[in-house]
């Protein structure tokens, strides 16, 4: 068993004054053009059912994003405004650890890179502590 | 006119201004904009792009780093994500 950290990522910002976030570093197989890609700032979101990344990232891994099974993706804000997606099974590696990821490309590129449950936390022993680190165990 | 304004009522008028002017900004600030996001690419950890042809720029940075670490990242203006 691998035990990778992330420490949480500060941003400014001009309410709160700053805010920290666990974001992580994920690794995802481009069919498209036959390479990994390194993804930073992957938002680790256990009220996330589904990975998502945006649109463009989407483009750099799938030939064709509408390939992918359509879906409806929103949050809990957005029960009225929810997107258009296009779940894919990619390939992720996570450290060293690889495996096979439900990814929903969404049709916009204003959501950020998620990490969700589903073939993702799930799969893993995932502790986030006391708002400084993620710490996951593959 | 000035002489029939007593300190403390000039006192209790600049409250009221500065009370004013801070439910102002903090309106301001609340009110609903489109967020603003681009996408950087890294290389061994450098930021070497930003902007929002990620489609674009990512190969050809690739291409022109084979041997090194190339990242992408995205980031957005100050938001609070729920």
């Amino acid at each position: 068993m691998t035990t990778i950290t992330f420490p949480y990522v500060e941003r400014h910002h001009p309410l709160l004054g700053s805010v920290k976030r666990p974001l992580l570093r994920l690794e995802l197989h481009s069919e498209r053009f036959n390479l990994w890609i390194a993804l930073d700032d992957v938002l680790a979101d256990t009220g996330a059912d589904l990975s998502v990344v945006p649109l463009p990232f989407g483009q750099l891994l799938v030939t064709n994003v509408e390939s992918g099974q359509p879906t409806q993706l929103g949050g809990i804000v957005s029960s009225t405004s929810a997107f258009n997606g296009y779940i894919h099974q990619i390939q992720a590696r996570l450290g060293e650890t690889e495996f096979e990821l439900l990814v929903a490309v969404v049709t916009t590129a204003t959501i950020p890179p998620i990490f969700g449950r589903r073939q993702a936390l799930d799969r893993f022993e995932v502790r986030f502590v006391h708002g400084q680190e993620l710490i996951i165990e593959t | 006119m000035i002489q029939e304004v007593t300190l403390a009522q000039v006192v209790e008028r600049l409250q009221v201004l500065e009370s004013t002017v801070k439910m102002l900004s903090m309106e301001l600030a609340l009110s609903p904009s489109e967020t603003k996001f681009e996408f950087v690419i890294r290389v061994d950890g450098g930021e070497v792009w930003r902007g929002r042809d990620v489609v674009t720029h990512y190969p050809e940075i690739r291409r022109q780093h084979p041997d090194d670490e190339v990242s992408i990242g995205w980031q957005s203006s100050p938001v609070v994500l729920i």
